[in-house]
């Protein structure tokens, strides 16, 4: 049975293929388009998806979209009545794009598999927002039973759920309903920052270490009754989300003293103590919810998803002081994912087909799940365009990216599958020496131009994690936070300003170090990504260390690369030194000038 | 590493980059000329018709002048209708907001005085909550069909 | 054509989801709103990344 996924029309648009309970591909929109977070109707995605398997509109069994239309918006019909007069602009804003084009899902749906050769009627299924989450977070698990957990800003009245896997069976047994939400409390507090909600969330959480805990106290006071089962409600009188187009407004400049950042502005230690705070709050959100979803379940185990699952600090919280020896966290565990649970849990569903898991390989192939490009198409390319390259392969291939890594330079990897979720995991990546003093600023700076104090993470042999981490086990995919070892690490001076801080050395691999001494960990196995791995051999064997930095391939505001096109241009826009397309290796030095008439930068909205 | 094979239908998909550039969507510019004049004589003959000669003469007049623009300055005449786009945006957004304010008023704010005044709040926005907890308890669904619907 | 399809799918959604959920009340808004959208203009081809409206 051949199923397609789709999310759309929120932010971070996908498709995904599932035939007879088996991810074959699944890929967000943006990085087809080229807009960040693309919330328009994937019709790329899913045009590349029916490609990937050699399908038409016409072979497909059955569409299932991620969410109920009609009740999201019933609850949006019931905000405006909780809100009126308050929420006019929101309602003249909103209402057109409901009317015009939210409402109309299903003829969206049937044109675009009409382009795609469909000629008949497809079976169309909506399972619920968080549903679909729990079901992108449990059926591709490694685990026969489990707790699951979503949590998110909102779907359709749910923001957080508390379910049960089982077998071939997902059940939501609780919920939390609108406006109580932790996703929402997050991004209100990612806004006052001045970051942008659903793209600043990340900042906010790498800002987090570099303040102090100052206003925990006032958010439990004033923002939040926190139950012990890790419930809560808000207190909407400092929320504008139910009426403006804000999240915030005077009663959390009150509170906080003085209005909210504008955004590009210099960073003040408020906004730092106000991340730090936050993210404590979270976490003992998350930990209280973890407890109670144990209490109820009985499970060992726990799956989560939705886009606070995206936390990795408070994952790695989770892991160390929560009730459940082993956690699985879906990759793509923001909106893009519901694609792929929609489409799993219209599966077993509509089957009621057995689900295999051995306990500890899941199923979503390492999150390469996007195209990929041969040889033969990357050579023609090159050939046609004109630019240098040096074809190696094997052992060969690997030591030479090895040595230009050890050799202080930024590459660009383009190479097999391309990742599903919002992070690079090796194959379009740009990557780097951790052991580098001057790498975060270099790569921050002069590749990525992004924000100074945002760090980098790490990808390393999944046999050596234990060395350089206080981590004992895989994290393939960017969602685990652990400490740098002890005995890797050096005293910081604490009397240094913000900009100081920064450029501290904190251990001997100080491009991947937090000033909190963290790290966002991404294991490498050799089954999962075999290339990716041999690289990082090589570097083990001309270094002595198997880590290197791994940062998505992309610039600011630009979704990350999918095409070596793409990649190319990406190189030559910035101060890269080398690229790899499939087994091609371009170096800058030899490419003919790139000549642009309008600065490039313009092309992307800041995120 | 292993090259994969040459899948050609996910390269014409995803990344087509030796296909010819397909045309820009959008008549070409004599078309749209045309259809301008179209419409303004139809307007102009309208006002002749209702016995309206200064009208008829002032659109008459401004095709005239459109028409020029895009014989002798066609870059001109594009500009001339990037603005005219810009001016229908506008109208548009006006009467958006024209039909569906006064359908806010009418219709979302008596609803919110009905439950004011019966103590109903759709968003339980009660701070602190008043009961020990916030969860509640998920409907379970009563078969596949369930699925099949945009509502729960 | 699709669209009067479309269209009376939607409507029979909406009233089913009224009578499951004892909304009788929305069946009138979505009435009126559909009337109107006729005349409505969408100025933006995606939701803003902020709010619950979207």
């Amino acid at each position: 049975m051949k199923i397609l996924g789709i999310s759309a029309f929120y932010h971070d648009s996908a498709a995904a293929l599932v035939i007879d309970g088996e991810i074959v591909a699944a890929a967000q929109e943006e990085r087809f388009t080229r807009i960040k977070h693309d919330a328009a109707f994937p019709s790329q995605a899913v045009r590349y998806v029916l490609a990937e398997a050699g399908l038409s509109g016409n072979d497909l069994d059955a569409v299932a979209f991620y969410e109920k239309p009609l009740t999201k918006f019933h609850r949006i019909l019931q905000t405006h009545f909780s809100v009126a007069p308050r929420g006019w602009r929101s309602f003249v804003m909103a209402m057109p794009l409901w009317l015009k084009q939210k409402l109309w899902i299903p003829m969206e749906i049937e044109a675009a598999l009409e382009s795609c050769g469909a000629t008949r009627e497809i079976p169309l299924y909506f399972p619920e927002h968080h549903e679909s989450h729990a079901a992108s977070a449990f059926y591709p698990s490694p685990f026969e039973r489990a707790a699951i957990l979503t949590l998110d800003g909102v779907g359709e009245w749910a923001t957080t759920t508390i379910g049960h896997g089982q077998g071939n069976d997902v059940k939501i047994l609780e919920e939390m309903r609108f406006p109580h939400s932790l996703g929402l409390l997050y991004s209100a507090f990612t806004y006052f920052c001045g970051f942008k909600v659903n793209s600043g969330e990340y900042k906010l959480m790498g800002l987090a270490p570099y303040g102090e805990p100052r206003y925990t106290e006032t958010i439990y006071e004033h923002l939040i009754d926190l139950k012990s089962d890790g419930s809560f409600v808000l207190n909407m009188e400092y929320f504008e989300y139910l009426s403006e187009l804000t999240m915030t407004g005077a009663g959390f400049e009150r509170l906080f003293g003085g209005p909210a950042r504008t955004a590009e502005s210099e960073l003040t230690q408020r906004e730092m103590d106000l991340a730090r705070s936050i993210q404590e709050v979270t976490e003992e959100v998350v930990l209280r919810m973890a407890r109670h979803a144990h209490q109820r379940t009985g499970e060992s185990a726990l799956c989560l998803a939705g886009g606070v699952a995206l936390n990795c600090v408070s994952n790695g919280r989770l892991l160390r002081e929560g009730p459940f020896d082993t956690l699985w966290i879906q990759p793509a565990a923001g909106d893009a994912g519901g694609a792929v649970g929609a489409a799993l849990c219209m599966w077993h569903t509509l089957n009621d087909a057995p689900r295999s898991a051995d306990g500890i390989h899941d199923s979503m192939s390492g999150a390469y799940l996007g195209p990929e490009f041969s040889d033969s198409d990357i050579e023609q390319f090159l050939q046609a365009k004109g630019y240098p390259a040096t074809q190696m392969t094997g052992a060969e291939w690997a030591d030479e990216i090895a040595r230009r890594v050890d050799e202080q330079q930024v590459v660009g990897l383009c190479h097999g599958r391309m990742e599903f979720g919002p992070r690079a995991l090796g194959n379009r990546s740009i990557i780097g020496d951790a052991r580098s003093p001057q790498m975060q600023s270099v790569m921050n700076l002069k590749i990525k131009y992004r924000e100074s104090f945002r760090p980098f993470a790490p990808s390393c042999l999944v046999e050596r994690v234990s060395d350089y981490f206080e981590l004992d086990e895989p994290s393939p995919y960017m969602l685990l936070v652990a400490q740098v070892r002890p005995d890797r690490c050096v005293a910081p001076d604490e009397s240094a300003s913000l900009r100081d801080r920064i450029h501290q050395v904190r251990s001997d691999v100080p491009a991947i170090t937090h000033v909190d001494y963290s790290a966002r960990i991404q294991t490498v196995d050799r089954t999962t990504n075999p290339a990716y791995y041999e690289i990082l051999k090589a570097l083990e064997k001309r270094t002595g260390e198997g880590i290197l930095i791994n940062t998505s391939f992309n610039v600011r505001g630009e979704p990350i690369v999918c095409t070596p096109e793409d990649a190319y241009r990406c190189f030559m826009r910035t101060e890269m030194d080398a690229l790899v397309l499939g087994s091609f290796i371009l170096d800058k030095s030899q490419q003919p000038e790139w000549d642009e008439k309008d600065d490039w930068r313009n092309d992307f909205q800041l995120d | 590493m292993k090259s994969p094979e040459s899948n050609s239908s996910v390269r014409d998909v995803v990344w087509p980059w030796d296909h010819a550039p397909t045309a820009v969507s959008g008549r070409p510019l004599w078309q749209r000329v045309l259809i301008q004049m179209c419409v303004m004589g139809a307007i102009a003959g309208l006002f002749f018709l209702f016995d309206k000669p200064g009208m008829t003469y002032f659109i008459g007049g401004l095709a005239v002048i459109f028409l020029l623009l895009a014989i002798l300055a066609p870059l001109a005449y594009g500009r001339k209708e990037a603005w005219l786009r810009r001016f229908a945006i506008w109208v548009g957004s006006a009467l958006t907001h024209l039909l569906l304010l006064p359908f806010y008023w009418i219709c979302f704010v008596p609803a919110r005085l009905i439950l004011s005044v019966r103590r109903i709040d759709p968003m339980a926005r009660e701070f602190p909550a008043p009961t020990d907890t916030c969860w509640h308890a998920h409907s379970s669904r009563q078969g596949k069909d369930t699925y099949k619907r945009q509502y729960s | 054509m699709r669209f009067f399809r479309h269209l009376l799918r939607l409507l029979r959604e909406f009233g089913l989801f009224a009578w499951h959920n004892k909304a009788w009340w929305i069946i009138p808004i979505v009435i009126m709103l559909l009337l109107l959208s006729g005349l409505i203009f969408v100025g933006q081809s995606a939701a803003p990344f902020i709010y619950t409206f979207f």
